[in-house]
């Protein structure tokens, strides 16, 4: 059991630095440091922290039809992204579902690389697998790449330090291509935070050198080493759904909140579901709610009520350290769904007041060029 | 001084002034990670051996806690309403749940001594 699960380049690195590790997705990953989850989402706000997502997946395809084959399988519209471009996108059901949200990265359009979830690498190669009938390569590179994440306002400042060239926060979601000691690596301006942030993703036999390099150039800036907690506490403040909790196979695209995410100008598997979704309206939304620090956090599953009636239920709820309450994103009827209503939550097999709000929780930084 | 008596599931009991203190262990606030809720009885409650008397909740996981004797409530740490964090920066100290009056203080020699408990393998559990 215990050797079954992957570990990263950086295992050593983050016993050693003192992390309660777990088996996440298959990966041994740090969960939190000695620094405990609240100071470590804190320095993401005020100052940087530094991340290891080498769980996260990575595929690549290339081919003359590349860009026809993501065109196919993805909802968002590829044509918006241009080469160096990255897009938040989703692999849709044609029942309406989604396999998996990820990344898609445009090298040029006969080259394209997926950043996908951990828990997902498998499911989603076998479906991009299935649905090649474009004659397109397809590559699963997650065991051979590691991905470093440096996140908060001083990120510029760390990679400077770090001696990468003319690093400017100047563009959210692209990407350029780098050498960084004689391994092919990609300086990524993506986040999962809400704050401006680089993910570096970089062969493996590279990592263990750039996290030293990043951790010795942020050491003046106060970076800190930052877990999956405080990853999902971060990502919850900010709005941003965990595949699991506020997607999966019976979500729709347009349940989630996502149809900016949808190329409506474009064919893609599952695209009738969801055009049928947008024109009719569902049951359910994806929507928030926050829970005074005293009552305690409602946790997934929790079920969501308004003057009595049951309008839905929690899929992920937690403590955000950011505005010292709790917080949710839930499925709600969408009569509901309407900001300052009042509503109860259950916590602990009670029931107790909460507060409907419209996800992000806090304000997205991404786009802020200086504060 | 306080003497510390231990169950398995990692609250304790201590002696501390003649007085009987129940809270969770240096380990268990550790394993918790950032503590933000604690939920305690109300003064006056009696609880039994083995019967739940609270729920502490950190960022990432709930847990509730359980009597290791029978005992009734005398005081609540109504520190910890604001201030949850006390029971990671002293779990066995400042970051106290309870103070109790034990119905059969003979109960205690069936718990853990502090060196039993120190020397038991706690990741198996």
């Amino acid at each position: 059991m215990e050797d079954a699960a992957k570990r990263t380049p950086l295992y050593d690195t983050h016993v050693k630095l003192g992390a309660k590790m777990v088996d996440f997705a298959g990966y041994m990953m740090p969960v939190w440091y000695p620094t405990g989850i609240v100071k470590e989402h804190l320095a993401v706000r005020n100052d940087v922290g530094i991340f290891d997502l080498t769980h996260m997946g990575e595929f690549f395809i290339k081919g003359e039809s590349a860009f026809d084959f993501v065109q196919h399988v993805t909802c968002n519209d590829v044509r918006k992204i241009g080469n160096g471009g990255v897009q938040y996108t989703l692999f849709p059901t044609p029942e309406g579902g989604v396999v998996d949200d990820l990344l898609v990265y445009q090298i040029n359009p006969e080259y394209y690389m997926m950043v996908v979830n951990a828990s997902n690498i498998d499911k989603d190669w076998e479906w991009v697998n299935r649905h090649n009938d474009f004659g397109v390569e397809l590559k699963n590179s997650s065991d051979n790449y590691s991905l470093i994440a440096v996140q908060g306002p001083r990120c510029e400042e760390v990679l400077t330090a770090a001696g990468f060239e003319d690093v400017a926060y100047d563009h959210p979601f692209t990407f350029r291509r780098v050498k960084r000691d004689g391994k092919r690596a990609y300086l990524c301006i993506t986040g999962y935070t809400g704050e401006r942030g680089f993910e570096l993703i970089i062969q493996n036999a590279g990592a263990q050198s750039l996290w030293n390099d990043l951790m010795t150039a942020g050491a003046a800036l106060g970076i800190t080493p930052v877990g999956l907690g405080a990853r999902d506490t971060l990502r919850l403040e900010a709005g941003m759904c965990l595949y699991g909790h506020e997607l999966d196979d019976t979500t729709s695209v347009i349940e989630a909140n996502l149809a900016w995410t949808v190329g409506w100008d474009k064919d893609f598997l599952g695209k009738d579901v969801l055009v049928r979704h947008k024109a009719d309206g569902t049951d359910r939304l994806l929507f928030g709610l926050t829970v005074e620090k005293k009552f305690g956090s409602p946790r997934p599953g929790a079920r969501v009520f308004a003057e009595g009636t049951d309008m839905g239920a929690v899929t992920s709820g937690s403590y955000a350290p950011s505005l010292d309450k709790n917080i949710a994103f839930c499925y709600l009827r969408p009569a509901a769904c309407e900001a300052g209503r009042e509503l109860t939550v259950e916590v602990r097999k009670k029931q107790v007041p909460a507060t409907a709000v419209k996800p992000p929780f806090i304000r997205h930084r991404l786009f802020e060029h200086k504060y | 001084m306080a003497t510390f008596w231990f169950q398995k599931t990692h609250e304790y009991i201590a002696e501390v002034d003649g007085e009987y203190r129940v809270g969770i262990s240096e380990f268990a606030a550790q394993e918790l990670g950032d503590i933000t809720f604690v939920e305690l009885p109300d003064v006056g409650a009696t609880i039994a051996q083995g019967e739940r008397f609270g729920t502490v909740e950190s960022v990432k996981a709930v847990s509730d806690v359980y009597a290791p004797v029978d005992f009734q409530v005398t005081a609540v740490n109504e520190a910890l309403a604001d201030e949850p964090e006390k029971v990671n920066a002293d779990p066995q100290g400042d970051g106290w749940f309870i103070k109790a009056k034990l119905s059969d203080p003979s109960q205690l020699d069936a718990l853990m001594s502090e060196a039993d408990y120190d020397a038991m393998d706690k990741e198996a559990g």
